[in-house]
């Protein structure tokens, strides 16, 4: 079995203009996972996609896409990778019909099913140009296409862009669906949190320069708490266990990995007694505030 | 592969393909009425005597149009790539990014050479019947270097338009008007053929001008 | 990585190359000046040049010694030339160096001829038209067809566009029974109908002897020459002179000026008595009137007039005017060591080529300059490239660093790594 990741990012440091996006990015995304990159508008999610695509050149760093730099990735590896742009950007003067005949001139492995299955359940006719047809109804092109093509990775540059729910619950089940088949990796990009907590196994949150966290969705969501208390301390000190502490109305609130136990002791330490000190379990959107803060 | 990508170059520019064609039948056609007008004034004899002594171009609107279909062809063939960045497909499609710039751009350039082969017979063909051959010839000679500027129009406006940054577009814009006024200078027939084998040349190096700009494209240079 | 480096170099070759032409272009556009070339002619009573300037000095007059005149001592002193003012005014003498003034033979015995090295260095469509030479009536006429003389001799009717075959077979013969040879190396007349008359063509055959050629009474007619066997001749320029004198002017590869006249059935090239003159580079013009005949060459370093007998061409008086730089030509020795066009800049060819004009080596301390200046632009860059970049400067000037400048704008990111 082939232990090597799909995708390797090392030292990844990029800068637009003077603005540092990231300095030393590192990750992996393991063959048959689902890996979300999640973070604010302008943490760099996007920029990730195109350095590893090769259609942005780092200031430093390599990305690796099955083995292959991602400057001169061959068009064999090409042909396993399908990729959704930002904005679901596609050759919007094609009509349905006409796409779907485009994309199986590059693809011997091509399923047309897979499109017009998909296609289909639109209200749109197979000479309906793609430019005339909603957000939703271009999103659900892009993905036939996608699964068309069969590739053994997905790479999803924030796909719930400009969807309602009804078509990004859509999009959600059918990658999971893919995913599930034989092994297939999904790389995906979101601001949009609370679809990725059915949809991904490991997660990547990623804060301005940085990363913030790489972890096993399911061990965030058992273990990052919210707790609330009342203080009579007007400042909290800055402590590694502690993320995003504030004083909201009469009460505090603040978030860890850390069990109610040793948030507490943790107080002690710092000689501030704290009252009604409250655990609650989070949704992944929750978590991700927690980590990243309210803007 | 190939065929996909010749078919998608064809449903981008399937209007201008129609109209290309008829707005140079229309012109031809309105240069031939105009020629015959001025035959039927002046009589035959005296027409002729006119464009011996004076040199005088017979297809005058010829002069800009050949620029003007290169500059149109690769405007609606490459904005929309670099709309939303769509090239960012076309790249990275299985086949190697090089076959596949080249593949456009021979389409460009096919399209554009076969117009123009059309059009120069089209024009030629009935003349020969009315004229000798050296006034034929002088007119050929005439066109020639006008034509040569359809190609060159296309491969600059395609170096423009896929080039990411304004910075370097507005030179770019400023750099191909110039050179493409080399290919429409104000000359007596023939007075072009020392330049002609030089025009061909640069036609030739600016095939790679794209590349450049796609090279760029794929840095994301901002 | 290598490839890209290739085509920023192919941009910026290309970008010098239109620099090279459109910025001298610019700067002589703005830097236009009047031709304020004066006007000199030979004055028959003086014996002497007189000379009109133009442009800020316009309307004053002088001798070629120095001696200045007054607008009516000019018009006095040059009887031959301004007869029609004087005889307005009454005050046309009855002679002049003690020959009676004949009013009709002042007029017939004008000459006024220009030439210019364009009229060799432009291109021929390789048609003609054939006048009749004794028309039956004042005027010519069209004859309703045009030929082609390369290969052979061709006549092709206008309104059928085919071949008149018996007209071209009578051409032929009396060309080769002449002697001619082909292929014709260039055929000279003049294609314009409004002429006082026609004497057809003087074509040069592969042999170098020159013919005359044209039709007499619809009927061909071809003569050899015979001209001296020295002359080589390289170009020739008909004139209708009124006094029908002589056909036109003979410029040989010698360098020498000849009238072609007949007498008698037999051509003979009389010599102008000027200095070399070379058709590919000099412009003449004559003003000759029933004495003199003033001649102006104009030259790379001047103009050099000549005042010639009318009768024997023999050379009575020289003057020698140095050319005055116009502004532009100041402007560029200074500015552009070497400069770009594709028309001539002098206008003694029609044709469209790149042309390198060279100016003087004083421009090149501005290269040099440039150059050091480009070192201090682009000294944040590898000592190679900085070198490579000061050496591309010091070759192509202005044009050089615009190139580089540009490119430099276009490709340097915001934290001046470059590409």
């Amino acid at each position: 079995m082939n232990t090597q990741p799909v995708i390797q990012c090392e030292n990844i440091t990029h800068y637009y203009g003077n603005r540092l996006i990231y300095r030393d990015l590192n990750f992996e995304v393991q063959r048959g996972k689902i890996l979300g990159l999640l973070g604010k508008n302008g943490t760099g999610k996007t920029t990730i996609i195109n350095i590893l695509n090769g259609f942005l050149k780092p200031r430093s760093g390599t990305c690796k896409l099955f083995g292959e730099k991602m400057d001169s990735i061959s068009p064999k590896t090409r042909n396993r990778v399908g990729i959704l742009l930002e904005g679901h950007v596609q050759h919007s003067y094609f009509n349905v019909e006409q796409i779907e005949k485009y994309y199986a001139g590059f693809f011997p492995q091509w399923d047309k099913n897979a499109y017009y299955n998909l296609i289909d359940k639109l209200h749109v006719t197979r000479k309906q140009k793609i430019n005339t047809m909603s957000c939703g109804q271009r999103s659900q092109v892009a993905l036939g296409l996608l699964f068309a093509q069969h590739p053994d990775i997905l790479i999803l540059d924030d796909f719930s862009m400009g969807l309602d729910p009804g078509y990004r619950r859509l999009f959600v089940e059918k990658i999971k669906e893919f995913a599930a088949n034989d092994n297939k990796t999904v790389f995906l990009t979101s601001h949009i949190i609370q679809d990725m907590e059915r949809l991904i196994d490991d997660c990547i949150i990623l804060d301005y320069g940085k990363i913030l966290l790489h972890e096993k969705t399911q061990h965030i969501l058992n273990t990052f708490k919210r707790f609330t208390f009342k203080t009579n301390a007007t400042n909290i000190p800055n402590s590694n266990i502690l993320h995003n502490t504030e004083k909201l109305g009469d009460r505090w609130e603040t978030y860890s990995f850390e069990n109610i136990n040793t948030v507490r002791d943790n107080f002690s330490k710092h000689n501030i007694n704290v009252d009604n000190i409250t655990e609650e379990k989070l949704s992944l959107e929750d978590a991700f505030i927690g980590l990243t803060g309210k803007y | 592969m190939y065929k996909a990508i010749l078919y998608k170059e064809f449903i981008k520019t399937r209007a201008v393909i129609i109209i290309l064609p008829t707005l140079f039948a229309a012109v031809a056609v309105f240069s031939f009425l105009q020629l015959f007008e001025e035959i039927r004034l002046a009589g035959k004899v005296s027409f002729l005597e006119t464009v011996i002594q004076k040199d005088t171009a017979m297809f005058p609107y010829f002069k800009h149009l050949p620029t003007f279909a290169g500059v149109l062809l690769a405007s609606v063939q490459y904005l929309p790539e670099i709309q939303y960045k769509r090239l960012k497909l076309t790249l990275h499609l299985p086949i190697k990014e090089s076959k596949t710039i080249i593949t456009m751009l021979l389409y460009g350039i096919t399209i554009v050479v076969t117009l123009l082969l059309i059009t120069i017979a089209a024009l030629l063909i009935p003349l020969a019947k009315t004229f000798p051959a050296e006034i034929v010839n002088a007119q050929f000679m005439t066109l020639i270097p006008h034509f040569i500027a359809a190609p060159a129009a296309y491969l600059l406006t395609t170096w423009i338009c896929i080039e990411p940054t304004w910075k370097f577009k507005i030179p770019g814009i400023i750099a191909a008007t110039y050179a493409l006024t080399f290919f429409t200078m104000t000359a007596k027939p023939g007075a072009y053929m020392p330049f002609v084998p030089y025009l061909i040349a640069f036609v030739v190096i600016a095939f790679c001008f794209p590349f450049l700009s796609v090279a760029r494209f794929k840095e994301g240079i901002q | 990585m290598k490839n890209k480096q290739l085509l920023y170099s192919v941009i910026v070759a290309f970008l010098t190359i239109i620099s090279l032409w459109a910025i001298p272009e610019l700067v002589k556009t703005a830097s236009v000046s009047p031709n304020n070339a004066p006007f000199v002619y030979y004055s028959a009573p003086e014996r002497k040049f007189l000379i009109r300037e133009t442009g800020r000095n316009k309307n004053k007059f002088h001798d070629d010694e120095g001696k200045t005149y007054t607008d009516k001592e000019y018009d006095t002193a040059l009887p031959l030339l301004n007869f029609r003012q004087l005889t307005i005014n009454g005050e046309m003498p009855d002679s002049v160096l003690g020959i009676a003034i004949d009013p009709r033979q002042l007029r017939t015995k004008q000459v006024h001829f220009r030439y210019s090295p364009i009229e060799m260095h432009t291109p021929n469509i390789g048609l003609y038209i054939m006048y009749e030479s004794l028309p039956k009536k004042a005027k010519l006429e069209s004859p309703g067809d045009v030929f082609q003389i390369k290969k052979n001799i061709e006549f092709i009717d206008v309104q059928t566009n085919a071949v008149n075959k018996d007209k071209s077979e009578k051409f032929q013969s009396a060309l080769l029974k002449a002697g001619y040879t082909f292929p014709e190396q260039w055929t000279s007349g003049n294609l314009n109908i409004r002429k006082p008359y026609d004497e057809g063509y003087f074509s040069l055959d592969n042999k170098n002897k020159l013919f005359h050629v044209k039709m007499v009474n619809g009927r061909p007619f071809v003569r050899d020459t015979k001209l001296d066997s020295r002359i080589e001749p390289a170009f020739f320029s008909m004139l209708e002179v009124a006094d029908k004198r002589f056909y036109g002017f003979l410029f040989d590869k010698a360098g020498n000026v000849y009238i072609v006249e007949e007498k008698s059935g037999k051509y003979n090239a009389l010599q102008l008595d000027i200095n070399h003159f070379n058709p590919h580079k000099d412009e003449l013009m004559i003003l000759g009137n029933m004495l003199y005949w003033t001649v102006a060459v104009k030259t790379d370093n001047g103009k050099h007039y000549y005042a010639l007998d009318t009768e024997t061409l023999q050379q009575q008086r020289y003057l020698h005017i140095k050319a005055d730089d116009n502004r532009w030509n100041v402007i560029s020795k200074w500015l552009f060591p070497v400069y770009l066009t594709f028309k001539d800049t002098d206008k003694h060819s029609e044709f469209i080529k790149p042309r390198l004009n060279f100016t003087d080596r004083n421009a090149l301390a501005i290269n040099l300059l440039l150059a050091l200046t480009a070192i201090f632009i682009f000294h944040r860059e590898s000592r190679k490239k900085t070198a490579c970049k000061s050496l591309y400067t010091l070759i192509f000037g202005i044009a050089g660093i615009v190139a580089l400048l540009v490119l430099e704008f276009a490709t340097r990111t915001n934290n001046n790594k470059h590409l």
